[in-house]
């Protein structure tokens, strides 16, 4: 009876940690569902920009979805506000968002987002770029890491 | 969220007048520049020769070369004036305009005098040339509408002559045209001003009008991003949530079924609503909305405005209800739409109040004064109204964001940021049907959270025949119906 579902990521050893911050009530909860159910994430919730703050400095996710118009803070002053600790500096943010037009998503993307959607958007591409921005950034991490390795800062002149 | 704040509507009506004050003083300026451009040179085509035929028989050739001189200088400040003009510096094109006008003016004046035959200043030339030449320098002045400008002229052009009436002796004959010249020159004067500020009205409506039809077109623009915007969501939930099952089908419980399918249900009836919302949006506005207003009674209005609360708004258990309203008081209105402005307040102030505040409501008979900007109503005096009040203890409306309250997708900042669901165009159609049916709306609040908002809505009230008295003083002793719930 069970079919397996038609597109489905691979279940990794290591979980990834999603953060999703939207203040529609039945949106969040169908993203958490799909996600966690189709894109084997762990989810973490919340509907303001003050909880997603929180959650992000309590867990430090892998990566998160924000949506830019919340209560508390809004999606813009919650990207900045994360852009600007150093801890959570280098989480890959992704905005999605019902705010279409040039003007926003280019506010969005110079706030410091690293992938703009608009709403609507289908669950397995919003899990498709959750994926990508994870990767990237792990790749973007380990090169870095191998130049450090090779080039340690202590011994530059 | 309309942007329109209410202290800028006067600047920006000033700013439209500028620009059409602007525009068409370009174009006068320009065209008055060219006109006498040509004069000029034709009057100095004309000197010359007449110097020129006085040079043939051996007197004053060097004279022709002076006035062609200064002539060719007016010339030149007139092209300057209009490279002015072309530059957009209408002030200092008017100013060169102007003083070359009265160089050329004084100019000739001069040449009637000293240059021309003596048998010419026997019909006092002078004279002529001025009553000429200054109606033309006043009507410049005018015509290009700066106030200073005309007076200032004016006043050049009374000394002036002076000047050439009484200080060069002539002929007795220019004593008689004195006064007749001065009169003349303010004469111009004042009609021209009179001119300039009727011309200034007609600019003030014309601006207003401008402004109103660019606000329309900016309101159009916004409704349809907002749709856009407000759509988007709802959309995705409902699409998100069939995809989701087309793709999870079969790992699915059927609990987890079930609770995707009805919340897919809830958000289809949710895109429902606004879709409802934007449509009677878009009814009102584009068409004459024809109601027939029949007499209703107030008190099974609002009751069955409670049951038409949606339950998701908030529910009225726990709530400390009052309902005040005379017995047998009728209001004239179309049923539904009375209906609809009623629970549209009434679960307003179960959304933006806490749980377990008490609501009032209150129905009376009162003499009314219609609003100002109420175009439907002409006659401004008082009128007997049913006045229908929804008050709340609730967050209260900041004083500052009132004006914009009753506008369409209007939220106020404070509500974007908070839990409350709301697609603001429910106080929208509130104003807009209460207007149709020949009624107001308006809100009162400190905007002290806790102290609440009173809304008022009135409409007209129904005059039965042979009913009950209906004078105040007699209905406000009438039994009274409070009810709890």
């Amino acid at each position: 009876m069970t079919s397996e579902p038609k597109i489905s990521y691979p279940k990794t050893l290591y979980q990834y940690t999603v953060l999703l911050v939207e203040d529609n009530v039945e949106l969040l909860e169908l993203l958490k569902i799909s996600l966690s159910q189709l894109g084997h994430f762990q989810i973490l919730v919340a509907s303001d920009g003050v909880r997603g703050l929180e959650l992000m400095t309590m867990h430090r996710p892998d990566c998160a979805v924000i949506d830019l118009r919340i209560p508390g803070l809004d999606g813009y002053q919650l990207i900045r506000a994360l852009r600007g600790d150093p801890n959570l500096a280098e989480i890959p943010l992704i905005v999605l968002t019902a705010l279409v037009q040039e003007k926003d998503r280019f506010a969005g993307l110079a706030s410091g987002a690293d992938i703009y959607l608009t709403k609507p958007i289908m669950p397995q591409d919003l899990i498709a770029a959750i994926h990508r921005a994870i990767q990237r950034n792990e790749s973007d991490r380990l090169e870095q890491l191998r130049r450090l390795a090779q080039d340690p800062p202590g011994k530059r002149p | 969220m309309s942007a329109a704040q209410p202290s800028s509507q006067s600047e920006r009506i000033r700013a439209a007048i500028r620009e059409f004050d602007r525009q068409r003083r370009l174009s006068a300026n320009r065209f008055i520049v060219i006109a006498f451009l040509a004069l000029l040179g034709g009057l100095s085509a004309f000197f010359t020769l007449v110097l020129l035929q006085g040079a043939l028989h051996g007197n004053q050739i060097a004279a022709g070369w002076i006035v062609d001189g200064v002539f060719g200088f007016c010339i030149l400040l007139y092209c300057f004036s209009l490279w002015a003009n072309w530059a957009r510096r209408l002030s200092l094109a008017n100013i060169i305009a102007v003083a070359a006008t009265n160089l050329a003016v004084v100019l000739s004046a001069i040449l009637w005098i000293f240059v021309l035959s003596p048998a010419a200043q026997r019909a006092n030339p002078v004279t002529y040339g001025q009553l000429i030449s200054l109606n033309i320098t006043i009507l410049l002045a005018g015509a290009l509408s700066e106030w200073l400008l005309t007076i200032l002229t004016t006043l050049l052009m009374n000394a002036l002559a002076i000047f050439f009436i009484i200080a060069i002796p002539i002929q007795d004959a220019s004593h008689i045209f004195l006064p007749l010249v001065l009169v003349q020159q303010w004469g111009m004067a004042v009609i021209t001003l009179a001119v300039a500020a009727l011309y200034r009205r007609t600019l003030v409506e014309l601006g207003r009008a401008y402004i109103q039809a660019q606000e329309l077109e900016q309101l159009k623009d916004q409704f349809i991003t907002n749709v856009n915007h407000e759509l988007r969501t709802p959309v995705m939930t409902l699409q998100g949530y069939v995809e989701y099952m087309r793709l999870a089908l079969g790992q699915m419980t059927p609990e987890s079924m079930q609770e995707s399918l009805n919340r897919a249900s809830r958000t289809g009836y949710s895109l429902l609503t606004l879709l409802n919302s934007i449509l009677d949006v878009r009814r009102i506005d584009g068409e004459d909305h024809r109601i027939t207003p029949v007499p209703l009674l107030v008190y099974p209005l609002i009751q069955q405005a409670i049951d038409l609360i949606d339950p998701r708004d908030g529910v009225l258990d726990k709530r400390e209800l009052t309902i005040d309203v005379p017995l047998g008081l009728e209001l004239l209105g179309e049923p539904i739409r009375v209906q609809q402005i009623l629970t549209n307040l009434i679960s307003n102030a179960l959304k933006y109040s806490d749980a377990g505040t008490p609501i009032q409501i209150t129905a009376q008979r009162v003499l009314a004064m219609p609003p100002q900007k109420s175009s439907r109503h002409f006659a401004q005096r008082p009128q007997p109204m049913c006045e229908i009040l929804v008050r709340d203890a609730g967050f209260g409306i900041p004083p500052d964001q009132m004006p914009l309250l009753f506008n369409r997708f209007a939220r106020l900042p404070r509500d974007l940021a908070s839990r409350v669901i709301g697609n603001g165009l429910g106080l929208y159609l509130c104003r807009v049907l209460s207007e149709a049916m020949g009624g107001w709306i308006w809100a009162e609040s400190s905007g002290v959270p806790g102290e609440g908002t009173t809304f008022h809505v009135c409409f007209p009230l129904a005059e039965r025949a042979g009913g009950p008295t209906t004078s105040p003083r007699l209905l406000s002793q009438a039994p009274k119906r409070p009810v709890r719930i």
